[in-house]
């Protein structure tokens, strides 16, 4: 027996034999101490408790890159990246959870593209009471919001005529930076042949110092007058364009740029604008043009021999 | 830090031996250098890898017209006080950029070079418009046109009247721009009323074939301002300044 080998079966432990004994031993009386558990709360379950207004969700281990769902345009990847909380990152896997945080960030679960003619983060109050007060009108049915998207494409009902060039970019949306380019929402009146564009210009719209550019009045005079063009008439283009400037725009100020059709003369199609402050007291520029109704087969043809 | 721009010189004259067009690009990346070194703004309107050839070549001669002395090469920042002389007068605002130099993306936006002949009192530009200004599907946005035949015309009226804004502009468009292509932007002083100046400018294809826009003699007209500092309502009470050229 005693002669044997000393053996270290008494020993605690898996063969071989090793000393089990890593975990300290309670004494009696006191609780064992417990090593620390780390919490993992999933994307979905952190949603489910702010969803529930429940205590504060726990911090989560960072969430794995995001992948972009192949539906997702890059409008989505951007519009999800930003969304405080990361509500979404896959276009279709959340479609059945829609919650209704704004068109366009609807829009960009379903694949389409962001619709930037939505209030954010840089809109000054007078913008949004404007907006607000527009918003109402369209409760009629008389005034109706004109999306706006990145890419011109997007605007055009009949997308499918050309293929969808991914590096060109709307003028008026190609400022990244969110407040610093053209801020503009536009609101149409079909009966009244009017167009009504809610404009704040950002500080990369600079001219004179503290002004806008004179370029940036004659873009956004041309874009209202020009989508008002575009619903008497259809496809048309800029022929003549005439601004007189009365009084500077400053930067982060907002104007009401309110165009209108005067007359159609077969297929031309004459137009109006004024753009004047919030107030209605000072009258910042005042324009008249001229747009051609397009041919659809010239069209075509221009687009070809450029291609 | 001169040393340093100095020896970038150096470096990027032994690239002498590649084709015209990379010389151009790498000596104007080598004065851009230099220039940054020294602590100044980043000038814009020199050749980037964005240009085409066409806009390259264009550019090599007028650069050869300047060697008369007659011509002058407008230098572009992306903050409209580094164009003003007297640059101290406004604390500079880091946050705002000049409309033209907005977009930061290389040949996304407006890619242009400006040309002054004070004799003749012209303004040539060279422009190239990029994909970021896109308006009907391929073609320039006539916003984008308003904009460089504005600041076009606008450098014109400076290099006459001194301190200008604009009243009235007018433009006539003829034929859309394609996206990538270059026009010239001819402007130049017609008359000087007082506080008035009229100017007109076209807008035409390298080889002139092609008449894009024009901007109309008699409807372009600007005022000559008194003092920036003071804002528009007080510009009846500034007296004019004097007409004299640059």
């Amino acid at each position: 027996m005693s002669t044997h080998a000393p053996t270290r079966a008494h020993v605690r432990g898996h063969w071989p034999a090793c000393s089990g004994a890593r975990r300290p031993r309670a004494r009696a009386g006191t609780p064992r101490p417990r090593r620390p558990v780390i919490q993992r709360v999933w994307p979905k379950q952190r949603r489910l408790l702010q969803r529930r207004g429940g205590r504060a969700a726990p911090e989560s281990p960072p969430p794995p890159p995001a992948r972009r769902h192949p539906r997702a345009g890059a409008g989505a990847a951007g519009a999800a990246a930003t969304e405080p909380g990361g509500r979404s990152r896959c276009g279709a896997r959340s479609r059945w959870r829609l919650e209704p945080r704004g068109a366009g960030a609807a829009g960009s679960q379903l694949g389409q593209s962001k619709d930037y003619a939505l209030p954010n983060a840089s809109w000054s109050q007078d913008m949004l009471d404007l907006y607000n007060r527009f918003l109402d009108m369209t409760k009629d049915g008389l005034w109706k919001r004109i999306p706006s998207y990145n890419n011109i494409l997007d605007h055009i009902p009949g997308k499918l005529t050309y293929e969808k060039r991914k590096d060109t970019r709307l003028f008026l949306r190609s400022i990244d930076a969110e407040g610093a380019g053209f801020e503009y929402v536009m609101f149409l009146n079909t009966s009244e042949k009017r167009v009504v564009c809610l404009f704040q210009p950002g500080s990369y719209l600079e001219g004179h110092p503290g002004f806008a550019h004179g370029g940036s009045i004659a873009t956004i005079i041309d874009s209202t007058i020009g989508s008002c063009a575009i619903s008497v008439a259809g496809k048309v283009m800029t022929a003549n364009l005439s601004i007189d400037y009365v009084n500077p725009v400053p930067l982060g100020s907002v104007v009401l740029v309110d165009s209108k059709a005067d007359k159609v003369e077969g297929r031309k199609v004459f137009l109006s604008c004024k753009m004047q402050s919030v107030d209605g007291n000072t009258l910042h520029a005042e324009a008249t043009a001229l747009f051609i109704q397009l041919d659809a087969t010239k069209a075509q043809k221009q687009q070809a021999s450029c291609q």
